[in-house]
Order: structure tokens, then sequence, then C-alpha cells
């Protein structure tokens, strides 16, 4: 498959050199894949007009009916950092779209160059946009999830517990939509940004070197779950280095303490950043599970007999 | 009275001399273990599957007779315990039944055709609270004991915990105070000695974990209790909450409307057959070689 690099960031950090490349793969598997500019006229706070300046949605639409008028906003991960989009975005749009969802990639702006409040910006205005095109996607707007991996995962669990309903008064269309998902998908998220279970990497890629604890409170998502976060859905596994699975385990109990409908899966075997396991036997069945909590929900259409 | 499971090829007393504490000689005084045996020549792996009912009565079929027909027909030897309930027996009668069930099964390993060191449990409810707190409470057996049965480990060699009561922090609500283990108005302290997360030691066995958020009866905080309890000590576990199902939701599987929870089994499978307590399915079964 031919995968071209849309532009690629070297920056010297302490500890070496760290790649941050965004590159949509997976157009071969999609009938779709038209790439928009978040903002049309450059995005706030951006300190330039290079593609690491410049949030993207990546369309993806099913080729055959979305039945249930779902569409899922995919959050890849890479530590606030890099963005894995192929594993863990181009690829999940092509199992949303066989399975008749309407996905839409974020590209999200990252660190080191760019800091809390604009990763959840970017995500914030993807929902937004979304919203406000909703017909055109084939979508209804009750009806968008959002799906973040690692810490794409802290990126949806943000957006699930921080949003607001729109400024009606806003002459952008897109600025009057609601930014809440009506579902969150976490595959072995971030949650904390706490010790000791943080990722370290994330907390520093978001919030830089020395970041003020009141934030690092506040960005810990499991402090932040009210009544209104979103039904949820967790994956993760047991022996992951990276992430502690304690993550996931945390915004379960908040959920829970919160009254919000949840399932989680944790496995016992399994690699950080397994995406959708195919080529795992353990762990391949994890997507399966999440089919049948969507089509439980009406998130999916049934299976196809 | 209790009905048995149905299906099983026979039943045994766990003590035919009368069990330790025994009030009488009647069915419930009488704990007793329902087999049912693999088909095939290898030395199966075994599962002892304890069934709930709040330790006051035994849901039979459900949560033993069906897990136990399903096992038996994946390669595993079954058996259903029949353990002593209040309010007649309380703390720690159901606990020395289900000890002597493992150390009865382990000790007879070669009469049922298992291998002595795949003895795992599966217990739902309150059986769960029970396969949890053997999980965690366990010896290695002593060597110069007079019965031979009591020479072996009572340890599982793992468990599945099912919708299970293991925690009885005051964190996590709960509508009944064990009653039917402890007696009516159980003390802190009691609680305490039964709250299976404060129990688990670094020698707890591997654990699959079932729950569902909805059950309102057994918090599913509860599994995410145990999950953490032997995460803490670095155990091997797996868990699995489904967001729908109420509690006694059993394997999962025919519950109208909860098509989402019959892949359950699958899970179990999956996971038995991985740390090699289930043979493979058919296609890719290996040679299993015989201890």
């Amino acid at each position: 498959m031919h995968t071209w690099r849309m532009g690629v960031l070297a920056a010297g950090l302490a500890g070496g050199m760290v790649m941050a490349q965004v590159a949509p793969a997976g157009q071969a598997d999609t009938a779709a894949g038209k790439t928009i500019p978040l903002w049309q006229n450059g995005a706030p706070a951006a300190q330039g007009t290079d593609e690491i300046d410049t949030p993207t949605l990546t369309i993806y639409l099913p080729a055959g009916e979305n039945a249930t008028r779902t569409g899922v906003l995919v959050a890849p991960g890479g530590g606030y950092q890099h963005l894995s989009m192929q594993k863990e975005g181009s690829d999940i749009a092509a199992w949303l779209n066989a399975r008749g969802v309407a996905a839409f990639v974020l590209k999200y702006r990252l660190g080191p160059k760019y800091h809390h409040p604009v990763e959840i910006g970017d995500a914030q205005r993807a929902i937004r946009l979304v919203r406000a095109h909703a017909a055109e996607y084939g979508i209804d707007p009750s009806h968008l999830g959002m799906w973040g991996f690692s810490a794409g995962g802290h990126l949806t669990a943000t957006a699930g517990t921080r949003f607001d309903a729109g400024d009606p008064a806003s002459a952008d269309p897109i600025s009057r939509q609601s930014s809440r998902p009506d579902f969150l998908v976490l595959a072995y998220p971030v949650i904390t940004l706490k010790e000791p279970l943080a990722h370290a990497g994330s907390r520093k890629y978001l919030l830089g070197d020395t970041p003020d604890p009141a934030l690092v409170a506040s960005l810990s998502a499991e402090t932040q779950v009210t009544k209104d976060t979103p039904p949820t859905f967790l994956f993760a596994t047991a022996d992951d280095k990276t992430v502690p699975v304690q993550n996931s385990v945390m915004f379960y109990t908040a959920l829970v303490e919160a009254g919000v409908p949840v399932e989680m899966h944790l496995f016992q075997h399994g690699a950080h950043g397994a995406g959708l396991a195919a080529a795992n036997p353990q762990l391949r069945v994890w997507p399966e599970l999440l089919a049948k909590w969507m089509r439980e929900n009406g998130w999916m259409a049934p299976a196809a007999q | 009275m209790i009905t048995p499971p149905s299906g099983a090829a026979r039943s045994l007393l766990l003590w035919p001399g009368g069990a330790p504490g025994a009030l009488g000689k009647d069915e419930l005084d009488t704990p007793r273990l329902y087999v049912y045996p693999a088909s095939g020549e290898t030395a199966h792996a075994a599962v002892i599957v304890l069934p709930g009912g709040g330790y006051r009565s035994l849901v039979m079929e459900k949560e033993g007779g069906i897990p136990a027909r399903w096992l038996a027909a994946h390669g595993v030897t079954a058996f259903v315990l029949q353990y002593r309930l209040g309010k007649r027996y309380y703390f720690p009668a159901p606990m020395l039944d289900g000890a002597r069930a493992i150390r009865y099964v382990r000790s007879h390993a070669r009469e049922f055709g298992i291998d002595p060191n795949k003895v795992g449990l599966w217990g739902f409810s309150a059986g769960g609270h029970l396969a949890g707190y053997l999980a965690a409470v366990h010896d290695s057996g002593q060597a110069r004991a007079a019965d031979p049965i009591d020479r072996v480990s009572d340890r599982p060699d793992f468990t599945i915990l099912s919708y299970a009561r293991l925690s009885l922090s005051d964190e996590i609500p709960r509508a009944t105070n064990f009653e039917g283990l402890l007696g009516d108005h159980p003390t802190p302290e009691a609680l305490r000695a039964v709250s299976v997360d404060r129990l688990v030691t670094r020698d707890v066995p591997p654990a699959l974990i079932y729950s569902t958020s909805a059950d309102q009866t057994v918090d599913s905080r509860n599994a995410t209790a145990y999950y953490d309890a032997v995460k803490r000590v670095g155990g091997a576990a797996e868990l699995h909450i489904f967001e729908p199902g109420p509690h006694g939701t059993g394997m999962g599987t025919g519950l109208k409307g909860l098509d989402e929870l019959s892949i359950f089994p699958e899970i179990v499978a999956g996971w038995m057959q991985r740390h090699g307590w289930m043979p493979a399915p058919e296609a890719a079964r290996p040679v299993l070689a015989r201890r």
C-alpha cells in the first residue's frame, strides 16, 4: 500500500530526537478519505501554517447504508507527541465503515509545540464540525461517539468530561453546536495525570516540563466525571507496561459512582498499543465486544445474517 | 430441600463419616460433589462449580449443572459442590466444604482422570465469594495427616468469579450484610474477615472476573476491588464487566434481550485454552502429554 507522509517534524529533546509524524494511510482501504482543516482560516493559537500547525479531520463514509446514522470521531494515540494515524486511525475508520458507521479521524496538535488547551480545543472543534455537517455525512447529530487510543483516550475522556452546549449567538454555525460526544470508546487510555499511575510522557507533552498542579488535577479525567459523562466502553490489558491498567479502572469506578452506563474489558495479556489486535489471538475478540455494545445501544446495525 | 443439578454421572460425599461440625445426617448436613466427567483419554483439567444463593440456598441448575455440562462438553471434568448453608451452618462451614472439595478432587486425580495441578473453581454470586475466599486462604496440606485427602493442597489453580461479592468495604453499596454466611447483624470485624479483597496474597491464582454494571444486587465495584487487589500483589487477572444485565446472568447465554452477554462462554473458553486448562478446538488441538 502506498503511504505518503504529510509532514515530518524532528525536534531535539532531552534524551534524543523525537519524531512527530503524521501519515494518513489506508485510503486504499476505504472509498472516502477526504481531509479538511478544522478551521478554514487557520487554527486559533497556531504558531505557523505547516502540517503540525493545522489540525484536520479525515472523513471516511461507509460504502453501504449507515442504518443507525452513527458517526465516530477517532483520536489516535501517541503520547501527545506523535499520532498513530494508521493503526489507531485509518484502520479504525475502515473497521467502522465495514460495519456501516461513519468515521472521522482527528489529527490534533501536539507537544512539545502545543500544550493544553490546544489539544482539547481541536477535539471539541472536530465534534462541533461533524455535528454541523451531520446531514451531509448521513449521521444523526445525537449519534456521534468518540473513540480514542492511549493519549487519544485521554483526549477522548477529556472531551467526555468537559464540554458545552455551544454558543447559540456565534456567527460561525460550527460554534453553535454542542461539543459533548454521545458515547466514548477508550482503548488502553491515559486517564490520570497524577502520580503514581500517570503516563509521564503524555503529561509532559500535554502540559510541559513543569505543569501547574491544578491543571494536573483537573486534567485527570477520573476527577471530572459527572452524571452527564457519556456512556463509555473501556478496553485495556493487565500487563500494559506503558499505561497502567488502573487508569481504566479509575475511570470505570468514577462512572459507576456517577451512574453512567459503562462496560469494561481488561484482558490479561497484551502489550500497549494493540489497536484492533487483529493478529493477536488473545485480544482480537475485543472489537467484537465493542461491536456488540454499540449494537446493543443502537449505534451500529445488527450483524448481517 | 436441595434439588440436585441435572445430568451428573454420580455424586459423592466429601466426608462419608460425617462433616466436621455437622448437626445431623440429613442432606443439608452432608456436603457433596456431583461429578460430570469429560470424555477422552487425556488427563483433563477439573473445575469445581460453586453455585450461588446468598449462602442460604443453591442455584443448582443455572449456576451448577449448566456450567458443569458445558465444561464437560469442552473437555474439562466438572464437579458441582453442594456446600452447607445458613441458617443451619455459618462461617466457616462453607469454606471447610470448599477446601475439602479441592483436596478431594486433587487427591483422587488418578481416579477422576484429571491433572492435580489443574483444579480450578467457578463460583457464582455467593459461590463466587466462596471461590475468592479459597483463592486467598489456603495451605499446602498436612504431610502426615491420617486422611490422605488432608495431605494435599487446597489452593485452587485458577478461579472464574461471576458476579461475586468480593469486597465488604463500606465504599461499595450493598443490600445485605451476608447474613447467610455470618448470621444476623454481623460485626464490622466479621465482615472484614470475609472481605476477600483484603485477604488476597501473592499466592493468589489467576482469575477471570465477570460482572455487569447494571447488577443491583452485587455492585460491579466488587469486581474492580478484587481486580485491584490481585494487581496489587502482582497476580494475574482478566476482567470483563458488561454494561447490561441484572444479577444472576449465569453463563450469559439464553437471556432474552441480553444477547450481548452470550459471548461470555467464548471468553471463558479462550482464557482456559490459553492457559492449558481446556483443550484447544478440534482443528488446532495439540497432542497433550499425560503427566
